[in-house]
């Protein structure tokens, strides 16, 4: 990895400056372990730093920065964070077996939660984006540049595992 | 408190866009409008703008780069130990370069570094010619045995010779081999040059080897060292034309080499 040089500085003080906090909430919300969540939002700028060039030409700053939060933060859960996570979902899993529910879409997004693991890198960002970002289809398409017909598998497919878990525990 | 459908308010990700400044213009109108009455959304809003204040504050960029630059620099030995970690073979193969590159300075080292042995040997001058404020010493290397050498010795393709000098005090050197057919291959300055090789100590001296070719000429090695600097195109140019108009034309006899202050020859023969 090269030196940073001063254009490279100014970058990413921009980026952390204005994105930043923006980082840290949604590696929070995936890790939710505010000490693994400031070690996420060093590794997201160090990718912006090793990605400098790629990132000042990225049309959507805020997606791109949320498609690499989610990668690190489910690296780092795949590695020797896993076994933390697990016990936590085994929490949520028990919360959300204990309480009412009222918020359709927010038993939705906790259920989600606990499945984002479990699925391949595509199918994460789509689930993000739908039901966290809460962005229609058109707009993911958009975003990440995937078909209309990638974006609908993928949906499909977290709509099965979340209807899943809520009939198995309904 | 805010009673419009969930369907209507803007999507988190455009509100979270809207709340930097970054969302795309045909939105932004549309969010400006929809938060003058959703409290919802002006909560949301308020919030994010209050987590950024305090994000700055309580993590400033400095920190960050300081932090950035601290984990660039220990990519590389990152890099080094993970090329190590990674597999038992890797690291029989590092071993044996280590031990070949060992073992390499180790067979060169009297070609590299003759300090020590000159100081054990002593003061000693080579051949009839005495080159005053100076002394020096060859070495020979014949596949693996490495020897001093006092008379003209019996060369191979392949063996190295290397000139060790000890000065007294700054001397201009020239060395070079001159053949049968008058040519002349520079060792020390390189080149053909107006200009001697100025050392003022043992350490200045180019160390390199010289290695012999298939040639199977006999060569002379000559050696000046003055004093005071002289040329040594000028003084090769002599030696040639002395040889050239030399009577007897025996190479292997010193005879015809002009008698001048501060130089020395050898001959070198070459194995049939």
């Amino acid at each position: 990895m090269r030196r940073m040089d001063s254009r490279q500085e100014a970058l990413i003080r921009r980026a952390y400056e204005t994105y930043g906090h923006l980082v840290l909430r949604r590696c929070q919300l995936l890790l939710r372990d505010p000490d693994l969540a400031q070690d996420a939002l060093q590794e997201v700028f160090m990718r912006v730093f090793k990605y400098s060039e790629k990132f000042k030409e990225v049309q959507a700053p805020i997606a791109w920065l949320y498609r690499v939060s989610t990668n690190v933060c489910f690296t780092m859960l795949s590695q020797n964070k896993r076994k933390k996570y697990q016990q936590e979902e085994d929490a949520l899993t028990q919360d959300l077996m204990n309480s009412n529910v009222a918020n359709a879409a927010l038993g939705e997004k906790a259920i989600l939660m606990k499945f984002l693991q479990e699925f391949d890198e595509k199918t994460r960002t789509v689930a993000l984006l739908h039901l966290v970002d809460e962005l229609p289809q058109e707009r993911i398409g958009e975003l990440t540049g995937w078909s209309r017909q990638t974006i609908n598998k993928k949906l499909k497919k977290i709509n099965q595992v979340v209807e899943a878990y809520q009939r198995k525990f309904q | 408190m805010n009673t419009q459908p969930k369907d209507l308010h803007p999507a988190l990700y455009d509100l979270d866009c809207y709340s930097v400044g970054k969302c795309p213009p045909v939105l932004e109108a549309d969010i400006s409008l929809h938060l003058k009455t959703c409290l919802e959304c002006q909560n949301y809003l308020s919030e994010l703008k209050q987590s950024h204040v305090a994000f700055l504050q309580k993590q400033p960029t400095d920190r960050l780069i300081q932090t950035l630059r601290l984990r660039k620099s220990q990519t590389w030995f990152n890099l080094f130990n993970d090329w190590f970690a990674l597999s038992n073979q890797r690291l029989i193969w590092a071993t044996a370069v280590v031990l070949l590159i060992t073992g390499s300075i180790f067979i060169l080292r009297p070609f590299s570094n003759d300090n020590k042995l000159e100081k054990s040997a002593g003061v000693r001058l080579m051949g009839q010619k005495q080159i005053e404020n100076s002394l020096f010493r060859l070495f020979l290397r014949q596949g693996t045995v490495i020897q001093e050498i006092s008379q003209s010795p019996t060369v191979k393709a392949g063996d190295a010779l290397q000139i060790n000098f000890t000065v007294t005090k700054p001397q201009y050197v020239a060395v070079f081999f001159l053949d049968e057919s008058a040519t002349i291959n520079w060792v020390i300055p390189t080149t053909a040059t107006n200009h001697a090789f100025l050392i003022n100590n043992d350490d200045m001296l180019p160390r390199h080897s010289m290695v012999f070719d298939q040639s199977k000429t006999t060569e002379r090695l000559f050696v000046i060292i003055r004093d005071q600097i002289f040329s040594p195109i000028d003084l090769s140019q002599k030696i040639i034309n002395s040889w050239r108009t030399s009577p007897h034309k025996n190479f292997n006899t010193d005879d015809w080499i002009p008698h001048e202050p501060g130089w020395w020859s050898m001959v070198i023969y070459k194995q049939p």
